[in-house]
């Protein structure tokens, strides 16, 4: 699927149930820009430095991967 | 088709009340608290998106596949390295509370003024260490008054903040700590975040050290001192013992006094009036203009010209410059050995006693004037400059002027 194409619906089917991987794959980004901002906010706090913490970047976007992995397999 | 999202209006809305803002209170410090705040520009931006999401999901709505879209990642991009850059031109980022500094000075915020006073009593001829000061200091020698020798401090320091509570704060926590007794003073201030405006009064026979982070340096009248800084002009003037001055940025002018020392400058012109040597100056970049001068000199400069009056007593002079023209008056009768040289430049001499060959560019000057042998060695050296050699004039380094100089200095 390509991330830069928003709005590309078609996945979803229009009905009241939505897919749980479908509502994780939508919850992606905007959860990985509050971890993003969660960051920034622990490293201007006094908290350890961006430039140690970016990799909880990645393991927030496996996590969310791996949600939706299991939804998956579940549905 | 499209769905409707508030961020992005609110994002707008967010956008123009912070310009609005900045333009009814132009005070504001809108580029610090965006700096500082705008992890949750993303935070909330992500948390409304979420709540969307799960909205529409309750109205049965089909979801986006993803819920960011490609453009919206570039915008929070551009909000991340516009906040981080924000935040780093603020203060370094682990530094709380934010602060930019330049030269050790802070940059951002308003100016607090605080009153200092200070007044403790003191030896005769004490030795007085200024350390760790920033700012204007103007000390000067006084006699002693109705309550005895003492070292009187007033002025202001000055403190950058962005707010008049937290200057109160700093301005507490900022004070000038002393230690030592009457003979041997020391006055150290907590300069991390002050800048000082100060004036100070000390008995006239009093040597003074002053280790300065930055400021000028005004001394008058005192037996001795030690000027230290890194940078601001350096004032003395009047001074009967022993001065050393060093600064790595500022020019210094030293006037009447008994230079048992020497200056060091890095960077910065230095001109010494009516100065009893011997006197030593070695300075990186800047010209060096003294005289009348009467004892030693020794002048060490890599880039600028050296202008030396020499007055009576005429004592040894050693002069040598990397890049620079050395100009050399003397008294017209006063006896000497002369040794000039340049390797790449012109000679020039009204003495014409001296002897002068150059061949292309290189030249040097060399012989005796008056009794010869007796008089003192003159060593004059630049690799790329001219030298010239003049007979002082009346005005310059008459002898006259330099007793009454010397008398001044005796007292």
């Amino acid at each position: 699927m390509n991330p830069w194409q928003p709005g590309n619906e078609n996945a979803a089917s229009a009905t009241a149930s939505v897919p749980a991987p479908m509502l994780v794959r939508a919850l992606f980004g905007p959860i990985l820009l509050m971890v993003l901002g969660v960051l920034f906010v622990i490293e201007y706090s006094g908290g350890p430095r961006f430039g140690q913490t970016w990799p909880a970047l990645i393991i927030a976007a496996g996590l969310l991967k791996l949600g939706e992995f299991l939804g998956a397999r579940q549905a | 088709m499209r769905r409707n999202s508030v961020v992005a209006p609110l994002l707008l809305i967010g956008i123009g009340l912070l310009f609005l803002a900045h333009n009814v209170y132009p005070n504001l410090a809108l580029a610090t608290y965006v700096g500082r705040y705008w992890p949750w520009i993303l935070i909330a931006w992500g948390g409304l998106r979420s709540v969307e999401i799960l909205w529409w999901r309750s109205q049965g709505r089909a979801l986006p596949s993803y819920g960011l879209s490609g453009g919206e990642w570039a915008i929070a991009v551009f909000v991340c390295l516009l906040g981080a850059g924000l935040h780093t031109a603020d203060g370094f980022a682990t530094n709380w509370p934010n602060r930019f500094r330049i030269n050790g000075v802070d940059m951002l915020g308003e100016p607090y003024d605080f009153p200092v006073a200070l007044e403790r009593p003191c030896g005769k001829a004490p030795h007085i260490l200024l350390d760790k000061f920033r700012g204007d200091i103007k000390l000067t020698g006084v006699d002693a008054g109705a309550a005895g020798d003492r070292v009187k401090l007033s002025g202001t320091k000055s403190i950058r903040s962005m707010d008049p509570k937290e200057a109160q704060r700093f301005s507490e926590n900022a004070t000038i700590e002393v230690t030592g007794d009457a003979n041997d003073l020391v006055l150290r201030a907590d300069s991390s975040r002050a800048t000082y405006k100060l004036e100070i009064n000390v008995p006239r026979g009093s040597r003074v050290e002053i280790h300065g982070e930055g400021g000028e340096l005004n001394v008058e009248d005192l037996a001795g001192v030690v000027l230290i800084s890194a940078r601001g002009d350096v004032r003395a003037k009047n001074i009967s013992g022993p001065t050393q001055i060093t600064i790595r940025r500022g020019d210094v002018h030293l006037e009447a006094a008994r230079v048992a020392g020497q200056i060091e400058v890095s960077s910065g012109d230095i001109e010494a009036t009516q100065v009893t040597g011997p006197l030593r100056i070695s300075a990186r970049s800047g010209d060096v203009k003294v005289g009348p001068v009467s004892g030693t000199v020794d002048i060490d400069v890599q880039r600028g010209d050296v202008e030396v009056r020499a007055g009576v007593p005429l004592g040894a002079i050693d002069v040598k410059a990397r890049t620079g023209d050395i100009t050399l008056a003397l008294p017209a009768d006063a006896p000497f050995n002369m040794d000039g040289s340049t390797n790449n430049g012109a000679i020039s001499s009204e003495f014409s006693q001296l002897k002068s060959e150059s061949r292309g560019r290189t030249g040097n000057i060399r012989g005796s004037v008056g009794s010869g042998s007796t008089g003192p060695s003159l060593q004059l050296h630049t690799q790329r400059g001219d030298v010239a050699i003049r007979k002082a004039t009346a005005v310059v380094g008459s002898s006259a002027g330099n007793t009454s100089v010397l008398e001044k200095i005796e007292q």
